[in-house]
Formats: structure tokens, sequence, C-alpha cells
């Protein structure tokens, strides 16, 4: 299973399979490693997408993408996925499609779809164990909207729905939802968090979920500097703050198997990924809010001492 | 209140808490999201953002019915995820007000630009017969005046109200004077809580559900539509500008359309409604005067039919599709229907 796996960016395939000048915004951290993770994936796709960011990638045939494009009402891009699978499936049984022209599903949303709205559609592709890709582009808000809270926002953010004033200088106050863990105790044979800044790491998750039959599952952190209130050319290094500050936690789930892939030697505080955010600019001014720093730092704190014992 | 200058979305965000809304739940969704960006400011109200609509309308129902005043603002695509729990409101008698701030559909459609296209949805959207009341003003001032209106009709009808709006008005900013002195309607219904209540989506007689009594549902829905005929005919807005110049010819138009209407003032006479449902007696007293009604909507002929059907007559149908309002356009198109 370790034949193709790569250790060094110089081994990532130099062949792209999105061309350049999307509609994305200025160092867009989902479409960074949408980039490695159609690399990794092949030609041979069909990309099924809720609104959401990306929706704008494909406006036909103003497309970057080399592939199809499929969109679905917001709620149910997996049982489009189901639809497509099954077709296909059905097609080769009756010799109409040859196995070598098969195209892999891939769904492709943003986190307001795959941790609020379409929750109960991919629950019920992950229980029919739906061979297909969900790659979740996670900037933690609806970006395309005007930047408004999502299931996946994290506490203290501030955000259009989240704002932080006299009534409450916190922002958001719930903490952000575990989907890794929601999608894990449906036990799907692949299931993986991924960061632009590690494309290793991505390319060879990618490679280790070809082998599984089901659904393979991919979330990543997508710094996105307009809502983030970001320099984008930063977007990158922030990613690889959250890993090394511990807050983006890079692992896989073989059938429920947790393995950690990147576990940093020494960890930052999460200060330093905070302060970088315009989001988060409330916690250091006027006032330090040493409370909601220190809740976050022990957040984060708990989870590695758990994995630890 | 001092002059302001607001965003349609704005001013409805403000009059909703001049009504007396406590409670808003919605999702985000472009044309509409201006609303719940603003509501999140406003100290008084509990604003919840859910995972989907059919969350914010569910929530709103719950807080209706326990006591607060409650909305929740959308647009076509979040609309029609709506539809089975307003069928549920209209059947549990739950005064609440849902925004539909319209966009060209359907599906995603032109998410930006402005349409007329969910007005038959409006009274048909979910399953079975029931009767909404429905406001569609055609201004900034007038979201504001009427999003009250809509509080005030919910409360006393009990049931769900509808504000259209669409993408051009919702986002137009024109300067206002809100005015707080407004009648505002309070409900006399005692909140879920106080003393046993059970609300049913089944076919009922006060609780008590009655599922196969056919006497008791056409009793039901006799006095859902009669309840909803009274409360409508004390808010039966209209604008009605006769031309000054000989016509024979009505131009009926409403929303943002309608403020292109006035350009042919001296051309025909014009009929705007603000009340769309029910359709009352007014207009067909109106449309007796004259030989000809042309109806300009932004959509292919969802208000032109309810009229030819409550007028038992034919009128013409001038539709403005895809969202783009141009004078230029609409006059050779007037010229092309009134030659005929």
């Amino acid at each position: 299973m370790s034949d193709s796996t790569i250790k060094s960016i110089r081994d990532i395939p130099s062949h792209e399979n999105i061309y350049p000048g999307t509609p994305a915004c200025a160092g867009c951290g989902g479409l960074l490693s949408l980039r490695h993770c159609l690399k990794a994936l092949g030609e041979n796709i069909v990309i099924v997408n809720a609104a959401g960011c990306f929706t704008l990638l494909s406006v036909y045939p103003y497309t970057p993408f080399r592939s199809s494009w499929l969109y679905t009402a917001m709620a149910c891009a997996p049982a489009g996925a189901q639809g497509i699978r099954d077709a296909l499936d059905v097609l080769i049984k009756k010799g109409k499609l040859l196995p070598e022209e098969d195209l892999k599903v891939v769904v492709l949303t943003g986190d307001g779809v795959a941790y609020d709205i379409g929750l109960a559609s991919t629950s019920g592709a992950l229980y029919r164990n739906v061979d297909f890709y969900y790659i979740c582009s996670d900037n933690e808000a609806y970006g395309n909207t005007g930047f408004q809270a999502s299931g996946a926002t994290p506490f203290a953010s501030k955000t259009g729905t989240t704002p932080v004033g006299e009534m409450n200088p916190l922002g958001e106050l719930f903490y952000k939802k575990d989907l890794f863990e929601i999608w894990r105790s449906h036990k799907p044979p692949y299931l993986a968090t991924i960061s632009p800044s590690h494309p290793v790491d991505l390319i060879n998750k990618f490679e280790k979920a070809k082998h599984y039959k089901g659904p393979k599952l991919f979330i990543n952190l997508s710094p996105c500097p307009p809502g983030w209130n970001t320099d984008p050319s930063h977007s990158a290094k922030l990613a690889k703050l959250a890993v090394d500050t511990g807050i983006w936690v890079l692992k896989e789930a073989v059938y429920g198997e947790i393995r950690h892939t990147v576990i940093p030697r020494k960890f930052k505080p999460v200060e330093v990924y905070l302060k970088e955010q315009g989001r988060f600019a409330h916690l250091f001014k006027p006032v330090r809010q040493e409370d909601a720093l220190c809740q976050i730092q022990s957040f984060v704190d708990r989870y590695w001492k758990e994995i630890q014992n | 209140m001092s002059k302001q200058l607001l965003q349609g979305n704005q001013a409805i965000a403000l009059a909703a808490e001049v009504a007396g809304m406590a409670f808003f739940s919605g999702y985000p969704i472009t044309p509409a999201s201006e609303i719940i960006n603003d509501l999140v400011n406003r100290k008084q109200i509990k604003v919840l953002q859910m995972e989907d609509e059919i969350s914010s309308i569910a929530t709103v129902i719950g807080a209706s019915l326990a006591g607060l005043k409650a909305m929740t603002a959308t647009s076509g695509p979040g609309f029609s995820l709506m539809q089975e729990n307003i069928g549920l409101a209209h059947m549990m008698e739950v005064p609440l007000v849902i925004v539909n701030v319209q966009r060209v559909g359907p599906s995603t459609g032109m998410p930006t630009l402005p349409a007329q296209g969910d007005i038959i949805q409006c009274i048909h959207g979910s399953h079975g017969d029931y009767f909404p009341i429905v406001f569609y003003p055609n201004s900034v001032a007038e979201l504001y005046t009427h999003t009250i209106t809509a509080f005030n009709a919910a409360e006393e009808s009990l049931s769900p109200v509808i504000l259209l709006s669409d993408a051009f008005i919702s986002h137009l900013y024109e300067t206002i004077t809100p005015q707080s002195d407004f009648p505002i309607k309070n409900r006399e219904r005692p909140p879920l809580g106080s003393g046993s209540r059970h609300f049913t989506g089944l076919s009922h007689d006060n609780s008590l559900p009655k599922t196969s009594d056919a006497d008791n549902y056409r009793k039901l829905i006799t006095r859902l539509r009669e309840k909803q005929l009274i409360t409508a005919q004390q808010y039966n807005y209209y604008e009605y500008r006769e031309c000054r110049n000989e016509t024979d010819t009505l131009l009926i138009s409403y929303g943002a359309l309608s403020r292109i209407a006035y350009y042919f003032k001296n051309e025909f006479s014009l009929f705007r409604p603000i009340l769309m449902f029910p359709i009352l007696g007014d207009l067909k007293r109106i449309a007796l005067q004259y030989k000809k009604i042309i109806v300009m909507e932004m959509n292919t002929g969802q208000y032109a039919g309810e009229i030819e059907r409550i007028l038992h007559r034919e009128v013409t149908l001038l539709p403005v599709l895809g969202g783009r309002i141009s004078l230029e356009e609409i006059k050779n198109a007037l010229s092309g229907v009134v030659t005929k």
C-alpha cells in the first residue's frame, strides 16, 4: 500500500487538473488544497457541488476544471453523488460503460453544507456506503454570502452573525462541531483532515484512500483572507500555524481507527495563530481577553493530552 | 425618529423591531442576508442562525407558539424548503412573518438579480388548501411600513404572513423617516404553557384531532379562509393612479417593476397591489372601467393568471425576465402590445 507514497513536494505530480485563473479570492486556502486534491484524483472524475464559494469556480465554459461538474441543491450533494455512482455501476454492469472509463465521484462543498444543511444527506450516504470522495473546504463560516457563522466557526471568531460588541465581546460563543468524529462514528473506510500547508501529507492521504471502496472524506482547513481578515500572501503560513499550534489536527481514520499523521515536535501557543487574524483581533485589542485565550489554549491542550493517554 | 439612509433589508430589520418582534431565526442566503446581519446587532431581539431553512421556520413556529412575535427571512431556494412548515403553521394557526427577497430562479438562477417568480409559490407552495396574506412593497419606506403591517396582519389572523421583496428593492438605499407611532397589534391567544394546549398538523376541532371527519375539515377550511378575508380587508393596500389623459388601458405591476411603471402614467392608468393576496374586490371594480388590462411582471405570468381567474377576462401579459429592468425594452414591449 505504501508503493505510491511520496516523500517530498518534488514528488507531487506536475500535471495540473485545475487550470489557473479562477474567480476564487486571492490566497484562497481551499483552492490551494483543491489543486493538490485534483492532482491526486486524476482527470477521470465528476465533481458534485452544492452552493458555496467553489460554486463560483465553475461557470461553464469558464471552468478551471478538466472534469465534469454537477450542481445539486444545497442540502443533498452526497445524494446527487449516490445517483451518479449507482448509474455508473448500472452502465458498467450492462456493458455500456467500460470499467476503465469509470469516473470517480467527488463531492465538493464548503463547511456550511458539510457541517450544517447537508449533514443528513452525508449521514445517509455513509450509512449506504456509497463509493465516493467528499472534499470539504472548511473556511469556518459561510464565505459566499458574507461570512456568517456556521457549525464550523470556532469559539471567539467574529463573523457576520456573531459580531463583536458591547453585548458580546467574544463573537462566536459555541465551539466548532467535530465533523471528523461525526463522520467517524459512521465508520467509513477512509477519513482524513488535510491542510494546504502539508501537500505531501495530503497527496499521501488520497493515495491511501484510493485503495478503499466506500465513502472517503477529507476536511481541509481553508484560510480565507476576506473572511479571516488576513493577508492573502500568508494563507499557507497561517495553515501551517494552525497545525503547529495543534488547532488543526492532521489525522486519518481507517474504518474508525485514528492515526495522527503530523504531530508537531513542539507546539506553538495558539496565540501566534490567532493574532494574525482580524476575526480574532478583539481578543487582543483594545483589551486582552485572557480568559478566552486560555479557554482556546486549554481546549487544544486537552485534545493532545487525551491523545497521548 | 429622524431621517435615515437605509437599505431595503435594513428597513425590514428596523421595522421588525418596531413591530415588537422578539425572535428571529434564519439562514444566510443572497439577497436576504443583510436582514440577519443587521438583526444580530439589536439587543432586544433573540437572533438564531440555524443549519437550514427548514429549521429556521420550525424554530420561528416554536417561538411564536411560546408567545414571541417571530420572523424569518430568506430567498427563493430557502422559501421552497420552508413550504411544508408553512402549511403546518396555517393548520396550527401560528402567527409569524416570512420575508422572501426574490431572486431569479428556478434553482440558483441569478442570485443577485431581482425577480418575481415566487408569486404562486406564496399561495400554493405547500400541499393542501390554505390562504396566506401576502404583501409586496416597492420602496424602502414601504418595506419599513409593511413589515409592521405584516406583523399586525399575522397577529390578527393568527397565520403566517408573507412579506415579498426582491433583490432590487431590498438592496436599494433610500432616505426614509421611520415612524414609530404605528398601531401595533398584539396577540390575544395565550401562549403555549398556559393550560394544557395541543397544537397539531392534523385536521382538528380546537385541540382535538379529527382525521376522518369530512364535515369538520370543511368547517375548518371555511373558517380559515373567512378569517383571512376579514383580516385582509383591513390591510387592503394598493396604489391606483388614474391617467390624466384618456386611456382604455390599465397597467398592473408590483414590487421593483412598478417603479418603472410610473414612467407611463400619462399613457395608462396604473394599478399596483401592495396586498398581493387575497385579491379583493377593489381591483374588480377598477378593472371594469378599462377595455384592456396589461400585467407587467418579472415572471412568465403568475399574477396575470390569478387576475384572469379573478376577473374572468383575458389580460395581456408583459413578462420582464432575467433580472434586467430596462426602460427602453419595456417601452418597446408596451408599444408592441398596445398596437396589437
